[in-house]
């Protein structure tokens, strides 16, 4: 026995009474002249739009009411109206629902609406908790929505969607885009014109924008690919990543990594808190950043990095590259033009440098090679308290001003001695003189070598 | 918090936990792999599900329950259909159980049906007072350092919580008046879902930061 009173117990809700459900359809058409605009206000279910060459529109709605009996069901969706209402400006269709007032609380309602309309009539649709979905549209749209999802397949227009808690994709689109959402991902693709994406929570992925691409993301992770115009991205608390840019890039995070990978423009990415990358930047690349590692590699112009905390590593930079850091390390190798770097409480490398060098550092090593197979450029160093160390290559001429104190100055290169020679300051010239070379230290040694 | 491998079914039964122990995993091989496993499981567990009409079953149950005294005063007492009734019992407490879960994993994909049936609706309703509880005890844990952080992330996830909340206001009252809109319970059931992952979501954060 006891095992049926389980069973009963378990089985309950199979007993519960039973509802009934009734479904009407609606279909009405209407004829929309060239020019108007068809105007959608709907809500309590899915609104689908089609379209056709033709000047009909045609409205299909599968209304579906549920209560405890059912000529109450049938009631209630006798009640539900799908006004189709021409005017002057176009077409309205609007949904109506009963006022709850004189309906028992167990009654439950939706209506999904299939329209087809002319593909190049406007389209203003409004929608709430239900999903949206417009096709081959060719004329402009402005979507509204609420709770739910919205997809715009190859239209072409200008078209603006705003949407709240759903998610948004638009999928080919040759016009100009704009989104506006709240809490949910929004994705685009295959846009000819300009896009414009707003985004609050939720990540945002684009591909293929022909012109514009502007991201205004706040908790959002921003990924964006095979952008033909200038991109801006704003975001915070996401990871930014761009692949192909094919103009300028300006990206500005907070607490989010930034990756920007074969930029033929330009590019400007702020950060904190987070790495930042970036290769095959075409022009100058500009970092600002905050406890943030900084990479990267193969710059066509100049590189300026400012960072804290964190280290630096910047190679192939055809022009002169800056790096102003905080307690971070800065490795930078093959630049071509002017270097300078700056930082404190770690080591400075730079490898290759192909223009004039200047590197100021407190309480951190120095090590600076020349490149190679090239006339002498200046060299200036300044630390505190670590070594200096420079490689040059031989028979190039530097003329020598080495200083140091609680330290040793030696030099592997063959140097004639003007003045005083004293363990801790040299003046000198190397291979009968050339460019200045001024390293200057306190507390640490100064080595001068022959660059292998 | 400080939890070990012993913890993992402890902190698989109290979300509030989950946050110190997954922080455990991320050191411990062992706990890691326990961890995807669950992961693993919930993630197929709807894949495997099925339904089936069984339009006769409460009719057979009743005939069984009449000819029960019958049985009992003859002696022969088979005892078959006692395991066929438990076996049957426990499908569909498992069915019931499941029941939420599978709701809000399917709950991205359009509904099969646009209104729910009264069954459907009470499981729909437990699944949603689980989540309240659950939000609930989130919530006492979570709002404390929430509310007394200044770091700029505890100020994007009260943003996203009141956000989220006033959305809930808003879709309870659509509900209130539409009860068994299944549309209307898939979101809501979503922001529930959504709410609790943000809370465990900062607990983490918090946990990790502190």
């Amino acid at each position: 026995m006891r095992i049926i009173i389980t069973s009963l117990v378990l089985l309950f809700p199979l007993v519960l009474p039973a509802r009934e459900e009734y479904k009407r359809d609606f279909q009405k058409t209407a004829a929309l002249p060239a020019g108007r605009t068809l105007r959608v206000e709907h809500s309590l279910g899915s609104v689908n739009v089609r379209t056709q060459a033709g000047n009909q529109v045609a409205v299909q709605a599968a209304i579906r009411c549920s209560a405890d009996n059912m000529d109450s069901a049938r009631r209630l969706c006798d009640q539900i109206q799908i006004r189709v209402e021409e005017g002057a400006s176009g077409i309205a269709i609007r949904t109506e629902y009963p006022r709850n007032g004189n309906w028992p609380r167990n009654i439950s309602y939706s209506a999904n609406l299939e329209i087809q309309m002319p593909e190049t009539a406007p389209l203003e649709l409004r929608n709430r908790f239900g999903n949206v979905t417009v096709q081959k549209l060719h004329a402009p749209a402005t979507i509204n929505n609420g709770n739910g999802n919205v997809v715009l397949l190859q239209g072409s227009g200008r078209q603006r969607v705003e949407n709240s808690f759903g998610n948004v994709e638009i999928v080919t689109n040759e016009g100009d885009v704009t989104v506006v959402n709240g809490n949910g991902w929004v994705r685009a693709s295959d846009i000819s014109g300009a896009a414009e994406i707003t985004n609050r929570f939720g990540e945002v992925r684009v591909t293929n924008v022909g012109k514009t691409l502007t991201v205004h993301g706040s908790n959002s992770k921003v990924e964006a690919e095979h952008l033909g115009g200038a991109t801006i991205v704003t975001t915070s608390f996401g990871d930014v990543r761009v692949w192909d840019a094919k103009s300028d890039l300006t990206v500005h995070n907070q607490n989010g990594k930034v990756e920007a990978n074969t930029v033929a423009g330009t590019a400007d990415l702020q950060t904190s808190f987070a790495a930042v990358k970036f290769t095959g930047i075409g022009k100058a690349v500009r970092v600002v950043a905050q406890n943030s590692a900084v990479t990267g590699d193969t710059v066509g112009e100049t590189a300026t990095v400012q960072t804290t905390f964190a280290n630096v590593d910047l190679r192939g930079v055809k022009g002169g590259a800056r790096v102003t850091a905080g307690n971070s390390g800065i490795r930078m190798a093959g630049i071509g033009g002017e270097v300078y770097a700056k930082t404190t409480f770690a080591g400075t490398v730079v490898e290759d440098a192909g223009g004039p060098v200047t590197v100021e550092s407190g309480n951190g090593s120095v090590s600076v090679t020349a490149k190679a197979g090239q006339a002498c450029k200046p060299i200036a160093i300044q630390t505190t308290f670590a070594p200096i160390r420079v490689a040059v290559p031989a028979g190039v001429g530097y003329t020598v001003t080495g200083r140091t104190s609680f330290g040793r100055i030696q030099s592997e290169q063959e140097m004639t001695v003007s003045g005083a020679i004293a363990g801790d300051s040299i003046n000198g010239k190397i291979n009968g003189g050339g460019c200045e070379m001024r390293l200057t230290n306190q507390n640490g040694n100064i080595d001068i070598v022959k660059r292998p | 918090m400080i939890l070990e491998c012993s913890d993992l079914e402890r902190a698989l039964r109290t979300p509030e936990l989950m946050p110190d122990i997954r922080a455990h995993a991320e050191q411990c091989t062992a706990c890691r792999e326990q961890l995807y496993l669950w992961s693993e499981i919930s993630r197929l567990a709807p894949g495997l599900h099925q339904e089936w009409e069984s339009p006769f079953l409460w009719q057979r149950i009743q005939a069984n329950l009449a000819a029960e005294p019958v049985r009992r005063g003859s002696g022969l007492r088979p005892q078959w259909w006692r395991w066929a009734l438990a076996a049957t019992g426990t499908v569909v407490l498992a069915a019931a159980m499941l029941q939420p879960m599978w709701q809000t994993r399917r709950s991205a994909k359009p509904a099969d049906r646009e209104l729910l049936t009264e069954s459907a609706l009470q499981e729909v309703q437990q699944a949603e007072k689980a989540y309240a509880r659950s939000i609930e005890k989130l919530s006492a844990v979570a709002t404390q350092k929430l509310e007394s952080s200044s770091l700029p992330v505890a100020a994007a996830y009260r943003e996203k919580l009141t956000l989220l909340d006033a959305e809930i206001a808003e879709l309870n009252a659509a509900v209130d008046s539409n009860r068994y809109n299944t549309y209307l319970r898939m979101e809501l059931a979503a922001l529930y879902r959504q709410k609790q992952q943000t809370l465990q979501e900062w607990l983490n954060n918090a946990n990790h930061n502190h």
